[in-house]
């Protein structure tokens, strides 16, 4: 309306103005009324702002303590119990492998998982003849695999892929048999013992192996009747004497296919040192990228002992918060007398690590592979062997499936026709179980 | 308006006409401010419209979250909850 001293000029009034005949509440979600009017929508606390079956606005109530919101057999919102705050005590044995598996889980359910990481090689043995004076000494054991039991809960169909990990191979000694009186060797005649192959984590079947994987342990260098040449400090590949375990790395948006995880690697065991280096190598580390992008350590497989003047390789993996697990035991260290006697025993591969973790929707389930044993030399002395290799820098190592040490071959007790094979023993594989929680 | 052969009427404003103090920015939800006005609801992008404990509007983001269920806590508030969760 304007008013000027003469006159005053009314204004249409559109047809389309919206009323409210009613006030509107404060911080009130305003929904239409008939023709052109609006009206307050205050359904109450604690809802959904939702359409009905009509298509009209509606609400639906959230106020129920630990639900999920889900749909029911009509299409219709409902709210749906969740898995239980803790797991119920009953177990219900689902699954138990030493090789690649994966199955559905249900969801509302908690599972219990126990990992059990890949046993490292066993050392093995030596014994030594020479100008009729005669020493032995047995390896040490391998390192125990780490030891992981936990539970988890899945509120959604889902998958847990499981990939546990193999020993690592034992070492290999030189074989005696008594002739009449004399010693005679028949195998690895050159006296300088062969480390083990790493374990390796199981892989889905069709996908590619890493070639990042354990080496073998380095071969013999020495002629049996050759000069005995001073300790070398090298062996076989890697950073040490022995190759350190393969690098494994998982990440998201690198899915080939539902259940398989992506790896430029597969959490090898380092292998076994080598007969003349002084340590074992690293066992294996993994990387797995997570929705944040930040790289986690997952599992790797154990550490190889080293061989003769040996010190073992550390075990695989780190110890990662989330994904949760343990790296492995160390391996035992090789045993010698000193430099200059050249009597050396094979130190024990170290254990396979185990995590668990989540990998998108998945539940990633895995065990290290064993590390391999290290190699040995005999020499002149005898010495009392040294750790057993089944220790663990984390006390959840109660799985000792470590290979049991080679023995020593002693001249003095063999008679005529005796043999004795002074080989270590390889690692356990790895075993996963899962359990159903009820 | 109403005219007649000599005049022109004018009209009042309905006394119902709804309000706003400001200009309403198209496609975003609208709440009552009190009275005859309304007033603009932009929670942002990516959110679930809800009331809270005592009725008020509200919102739930669901920017940075990845892989999770719409469910409630022990005290029946809506919550974003994990698919599953590992027990550490």
């Amino acid at each position: 309306m304007i008013r000027d001293k003469d006159k005053i000029y009314a204004e249409i009034v559109s047809s389309n103005t919206v009323l409210v005949p009613d006030d509107l509440l404060k911080n009130k979600y305003v929904v239409s009324a008939s023709g052109f009017n609006v009206k307050t929508f205050n359904p109450g606390p604690k809802r959904i702002m939702i359409t009905n079956a009509n298509g009209d606005a509606d609400s639906f109530s959230y106020n129920q303590p630990d639900k999920l919101i889900g749909v029911d057999g009509n299409g219709r919102f409902e709210l749906v119990s969740q898995a239980p705050s803790v797991p119920p005590p009953g177990r219900v044995l689902i699954l138990e492998t030493t090789s690649y598996a994966h199955i559905q889980l249900e969801p509302f359910y908690w599972y219990e998982v126990e990992i059990i990481g890949g046993g490292g090689g066993g050392g093995a043995g030596v014994g030594r003849w020479h100008d009729g004076d005669s020493a032995f000494l047995k390896g040490t054991a391998g390192g125990a695999g780490a030891y992981l039991k936990t539970a988890f809960k899945t509120n959604v169909f889902t998958t847990a892929i499981f990939r546990p990990g193999t020993g690592g191979k034992k070492g290999s000694g030189t074989s005696w048999i008594m002739v009449g009186t004399t010693p005679t060797p028949t195998t690895n005649i050159d006296r300088y013992n062969r480390g083990g192959d790493g374990g390796k984590m199981a892989i889905q079947p069709g996908m590619v192996e890493s070639p990042a994987q354990a080496n073998d342990g380095a071969d013999p260098v020495y002629m049996f009747n050759g000069t005995l040449t001073p300790l070398i400090k090298t062996g076989g590949a890697g950073i040490n004497s022995g190759a350190n375990g393969g690098d494994s790395e998982m990440e998201l948006g690198h899915v080939v296919d539902e259940g398989s995880v992506p790896s430029d690697a597969q959490g090898v065991g380092g292998s076994g040192g080598g007969g003349n280096g002084l340590y074992g190598g690293d066992g294996g580390k993994s990387k797995y990228t997570g929705n944040t992008g930040v790289a986690r350590s997952a599992s790797g497989g154990g550490g190889g002992a080293g061989g003769g003047l040996a010190y073992a390789g550390d075990g695989g993996g780190t110890v990662p918060s989330k994904p949760i697990g343990y790296v492995g035991a160390g391996g035992g260290n090789g045993v010698f007398v000193s430099p200059d006697d050249y009597t050396l025993s094979s130190g024990g591969g170290g254990g396979g690590a185990s995590s668990i973790f989540q990998w998108g929707l998945h539940f990633i389930v895995c065990g290290g592979g064993g590390g391999g044993a290290g190699a040995g030399y005999g020499g002149v002395n005898e010495s009392t062997p040294g750790a057993d290799g089944t220790c663990s820098e984390t006390s959840y190592s109660s799985a000792n499936n470590g290979g049991v040490a080679g023995i020593g071959v002693n001249f003095n007790d063999m008679m005529d026709g005796d043999f004795i094979s002074p080989n270590g023993g390889t690692g356990g594989n790895g075993i996963i179980r899962l359990w159903r929680c009820e | 308006m109403i005219r007649t052969k000599s005049r022109v009427y004018g009209e009042t404003n309905d006394p119902n006409t709804v309000e706003s103090s400001g200009t309403i920015t198209v496609n975003k939800w609208l709440r009552g401010g009190g009275n005859k006005t309304i007033s603009g609801f932009t929670p942002g992008a990516n959110h679930i419209l809800i009331t809270t404990g005592t009725g008020t509007i509200s919102s739930i983001s669901l920017v940075g979250q990845f892989n999770k269920l719409i469910g409630t806590d022990e005290d029946g508030n809506i919550v974003l909850i994990d698919r599953g969760e590992i027990d550490d």
